[in-house]
């Protein structure tokens, strides 16, 4: 007798990590990336747009994708952790509690390979499920959970990360920018021949990002050398879903995402530290004499002496006494502040003067232009036990301004002269697109969370979607979202049933 | 009033309205005299008029404002009260110095209350007021969340703090005066204490590693 039971499907997820329609379409038209172009005429894809956390980076937005949350459940709001201790600390995979798709995945018996999610370093053991970190893994740290798979990865040369450029201030990456470039495309590669290599262990989801995406956007935005590395990936998305498809045959759903949009490079730059400052709402006391001593006391040693003060141990004294200092005078200025600044919103010590805070952001303006497109009390944004961690106000700058939240700048404004050629502080859209095993439900949104991924691969897979998501399959016919209603409706059907 | 909270609420006094038309005689609720169990009773008898077992747990480890409280509220509600308590486990208690086993001492006892209190009353539905966002642990909650003997049903599940201090606020309810004092997740007085800093998560108070145990307090019956 012939066996009835429907084979199960494999589902493959390939970020692109910063990929924005307004970069991609008007190369997908006219044939400059011909793969992308086919698909986007083939009905049985299906592209839309994937909108991000609150703020739009990497890090939450990541993370509310592999574990379906909003960030006020998951409690990441940036790669770093801002304390009023004067401390920011990265955020590692052990501060996030809820579980990641692949654990979810694991506990219904099915295994996962997740190449280069952002915040996973160190790489959770326990389940079914390889996965080999992203940045944030200190170099030279084993980056999988898996020996025998680090062994493979170190035979082909794997590098987690750009390695031999350092990509950080805008003058920094902008002046190396050609190195920057050619060491992306050469972990990009790497990154591909180590997805070759995985595929040959048992999987039901595959997961690889591209992170190289997202720093050639930054220096170049939709200039010819983001083009090329498009269709330097492009090749390799083609040979990574060709695979897939001959292990899994029909029954293959391939989604490509991205975590965020992109726009052009801000021109100004506006000092929030400075503005909370005149406003009277900051404190900014001078570094203190201790301070101010020991960077002086270690110009003149370097200026009389300089061999000895290149030495690693005397650096090392310099660099842990002024670290020490340095957090004593952050500490101070965010205590004793009214308010202080993150990038992306501002944790307020003193609770009555929020409502006149929200009220001045929202009516800031230079040159009658709006500083903020949009200025929120964190409740109206983030819901969960984490809540309490984000700034009590959030905002999010309109594209031409960067917000700067430390005493870097001297000024309140400054004109950019060298910045990023691309930045997505301001854009919410990545992208989205699908193709599923057929026969499936007609997705009718054009606009999806990215919180809706993870109940969708759950979906697909049959599995129940833990009440705890946020998200919602995008392939619910009743386009009904997973609220406590539709949970409450599900959970009262049981009590009749008893 | 806002729309939100009306809503909210709406959908609590649903899940109350179909368990205890399910359950009519054999329901109960556990109130610990905070402010999310306050706000459950207070939405329970809003809809159902007979005085339902409210059973408390003393695990004689309570803050003397909690008992206070609870007294003032028995006798101002006219509430049907059942002391619940574990008289055994308190006595090893006693005996026990170790801070570490003194607190998995007052965990059984909470536990070992409440399966006695479901079989000596035989109650088929346990309404209980717990929180998704109080703590991570609780986040896979359901409503209606079925144990070997009875149902234990969570109608107040998707409130969250700011929601609960807003319903009484809303309704006028009295509340625990620990709460004035800086406390805003309240246990036994041994293991909490207050967190003025409200960037703090609620339940920092009560002491880490029994946040480390939550999970398993959960699986283990104790709400």
């Amino acid at each position: 007798m012939a066996n009835t039971k429907p084979p199960s499907p494999k589902i493959l997820l390939i970020g692109l990590d910063g990929a924005t329609w307004k970069i991609l379409k008007p190369w997908i038209k006219s044939g400059q990336l011909p793969w992308f172009k086919k698909i986007s005429q083939h009905a049985e894809w299906y592209q839309g747009t994937l909108q991000s956390t609150t703020p739009p980076l990497t890090g939450p937005a990541w993370t509310s994708f592999q574990t379906g949350v909003n960030p006020g459940k998951h409690g990441v709001f940036d790669f770093i952790k801002y304390s009023p201790s004067g401390t920011n600390e990265p955020v590692s995979s052990t501060d996030i509690p809820y579980p990641p798709i692949w654990k979810i995945l694991s506990q219904a018996g099915k295994r996962s390979i997740i190449v280069n999610m952002p915040m996973t370093y160190p790489p959770q053991k326990g389940g079914k499920h390889i996965v080999v970190s992203s940045l944030m893994t200190p170099p030279g740290r084993k980056y999988t959970n898996n020996s025998a798979v680090y062994k493979k990865l170190q035979a082909i040369h794997y590098q987690v990360d750009l390695e031999h450029v350092t990509f950080g201030s805008p003058e920094e990456s902008v002046n190396n920018r050609h190195q920057i470039y050619h060491e992306a495309q050469t972990v990009a590669k790497k990154r591909y021949q180590a997805v070759k290599t995985l595929l040959n262990e048992p999987w039901d989801l595959f997961f690889v990002l591209f992170k190289a995406t997202d720093i050639v956007q930054h220096l170049y935005f939709n200039q010819t050398n983001t083009l090329k590395l498009y269709q330097q990936i492009e090749t390799y998305i083609t040979s990574i879903i060709s695979i897939a498809s001959r292990q899994s045959g029909n029954e293959l759903a391939v989604f490509m995402c991205s975590d965020h949009g992109f726009h052009r490079g801000e021109t100004h730059a506006f000092s929030i530290f400075r503005w909370l400052e005149t406003q009277g709402y900051g404190y900014s006391p001078q570094p203190s004499l201790v301070f101010r001593s020991l960077q002086s006391g270690y110009r003149v040693a370097k200026y009389l002496i300089p061999a000895v003060a290149k030495q690693p141990a005397i650096q090392q004294t310099k660099k842990t006494r002024l670290d020490k200092q340095n957090l004593a005078h952050v500490r101070n200025q965010r205590q004793k502040s009214q308010a202080w600044p993150t990038p992306y919103g501002l944790h307020i010590n003193n609770q009555t003067i929020t409502d006149e805070l929200l009220k001045k952001l929202r009516s800031l303006k230079f040159n009658n232009k709006k500083l903020f497109k949009k200025v929120s009390l964190r409740e109206d944004v983030y819901h969960g036990p984490n809540t309490h961690q984000a700034p009590h106000i959030v905002f999010t700058p309109n594209p031409w301004v960067k917000i700067i939240a430390n005493e870097s700048q001297t000024t309140m404004w400054k004109k950019l002269t060298t910045n990023f050629a691309g930045t997505h502080t301001a854009d919410f859209n990545g992208i989205l697109m699908c193709k599923l095993p057929t026969p499936h439900p007609p997705i009718t949104k054009s606009v999806h969370q990215i919180t809706d991924i993870a109940p969708t691969i759950l979906d697909i897979f049959k599995i129940r979607i833990p009440p705890h998501i946020d998200g919602s399959s995008i392939l619910n016919k009743q386009r009904q979202k997973n609220s406590y209603t539709a949970i409450i409706s599900q959970d009262l059907e049981i009590l009749e049933a008893l | 009033m806002s729309t939100q909270l009306q809503e909210k609420i709406t959908a609590s006094q649903q899940v109350i309205k179909k368990t205890l038309k399910k359950y009519p005689n054999s329901s109960a609720v556990a109130w610990t005299g905070g402010k999310d169990s306050t706000v459950l009773l207070h939405m329970i008898r809003s809809v159902h008029q007979k005085s339902l077992p409210i059973m408390f747990i003393d695990t004689k480890l309570h803050f003397s404002e909690t008992i206070a409280f609870v007294k003032k509220m028995e006798s101002d509600w006219n509430l049907n009260l059942i002391i619940a308590s574990d008289e055994s486990g308190y006595k090893k208690y006693q005996k026990t110095r170790r801070k570490k086993d003194r607190k998995e001492l007052a965990r059984m006892m909470k536990v070992n209350a409440i399966d006695q209190s479901i079989n000596k009353y035989k109650w088929q539905a346990l309404f209980v007021g717990i929180r998704w966002d109080e703590h991570p642990a609780r986040a896979a909650e359901k409503y209606v969340s079925l144990r070997s003997d009875h149902v234990r049903i969570h109608p107040i599940l998707h409130f969250t703090e700011q929601d609960i201090w807003a319903y009484i606020r809303q309704f006028k309810l009295p509340y625990n005066p620990l709460y004035d004092q800086g406390y805003r997740s309240l246990g036994e007085k041994e293991f909490t204490k207050p967190v003025p800093d409200k960037t703090q998560p609620e339940r920092a108070g009560r002491e880490k590693d029994k946040e480390k145990i939550m999970e398993r307090l959960r699986s283990l019956g104790y709400f």
